[in-house]
């Protein structure tokens, strides 16, 4: 299900924006939820790890990435910051490792996976 | 340009016929199998292996070969143009974790999710009153594809998920290996004339 809000408004904003940074078209509509945060946190620092980014920030509470931390992470610039950093390539692999896992969060599809924020 | 390189453009020009007109008006993809390319000499190409598939590429049409997240990563091939926005990347993936996201979520059945092959043949088939089936076809993006081809030779089964009607930029395609655990996907704009490439000297080797 769907969260509306400011912050879930957000999120959908830096997806849209990882995608196109990315050059990744995101052609399925996209339904920021709780389940698509912590799929998308794991995208970041997959990405921000495979660019040897510096500067990432550390895990979050539980490991597990929510549409507020995410908004409090990449706000204030941070994005962009984080953009700066990351390879394109990588970015490209993590879409193709985790979009299928990320459009079901946002199809309200609960799935049970590891994080990779070790 | 090479004789192979110039046989590749040819088979695939007809293929991307075949693949984009014969279905262009269904509503949605089933799958439908489409013929091997055939083999073909490829003298100013590159051999390259990534897990057990090998491959001979036109040294033309690959600008740059780079592999990125370390040993386990992902291999990106970046066209001439070195434009990494237009690449494809492929990815090793196992596939008893794949199938378990789907039935975790209560999405796949045991009889469709007894294997990769089983699992991806069962997408390319729209079910009525299905709904879990029909989730399974769209998140995959077969639901919304113009096409869902499948290619087969010896051991290797080859599952192309084509575009949907707004972009060519951004496809996928999974090469199965019988009796491997992992599977092996491929994302990016994959043209006709790039899987023609890939599967016309395609064979399984060996690791290194």
């Amino acid at each position: 299900m769907a969260v509306l809000g400011t912050d879930a408004d957000q999120l959908r904003q830096y997806i849209e924006s990882f995608y196109a940074f990315a050059h990744v078209p995101l052609t399925w509509k996209l339904h920021p939820n709780e389940a698509v945060a912590d799929v998308f946190g794991t995208m970041l620092n997959e990405a921000a790890r495979c660019s040897r980014a510096i500067g990432w920030v550390p895990p979050p509470p539980g490991g597990r990435a929510t549409i507020s931390w995410i908004v409090m992470k990449l706000g204030n610039g941070m994005f962009n910051h984080y953009k700066s950093q990351t390879s394109l390539s990588c970015a490209r692999a993590v879409i193709a490792k985790w979009g299928t896992q990320l459009r079901l969060a946002s199809m309200g599809v609960a799935c049970q996976e590891a994080r990779a924020w070790a | 340009m090479g004789i192979g390189y110039v046989s590749c453009m040819l088979r695939s020009a007809s293929m991307a016929a075949v693949l984009l007109f014969a279905n262009a008006s269904a509503p949605a993809a089933q799958l439908a199998a489409q013929p091997w390319p055939a083999s073909s000499q490829c003298e100013a190409c590159v051999a390259l292996q990534y897990g057990r598939l090998h491959m001979r590429l036109p040294l033309s049409s690959v600008g740059r070969i780079y592999m990125s997240g370390g040993e386990d990563g992902a291999l990106h091939l970046l066209p001439a143009s070195d434009r990494p926005q237009q690449g494809v990347v492929f990815l090793a993936v196992d596939s008893a974790d794949y199938l378990q996201k789907y039935r975790s979520a209560g999405l796949l059945s045991d009889a469709d999710g007894g294997s990769m092959i089983r699992f991806l043949d069962a997408l390319g088939v729209s079910r009525s009153n299905d709904e879990a089936h029909a989730k399974l076809r769209e998140a995959e993006g077969v639901s919304a594809a113009r096409h869902y081809s499948r290619f087969s030779k010896d051991t290797v089964s080859v599952f192309w998920i084509g575009p949907d009607s707004t972009s060519v930029q951004w496809q996928r395609a999974f090469f199965v290996v019988e009796g491997e655990n992992a599977f092996y996907t491929l994302s990016g704009n994959i043209t006709p004339e790039l899987m023609a490439q890939i599967l016309s000297n395609l064979s399984v080797a060996p690791q290194p």
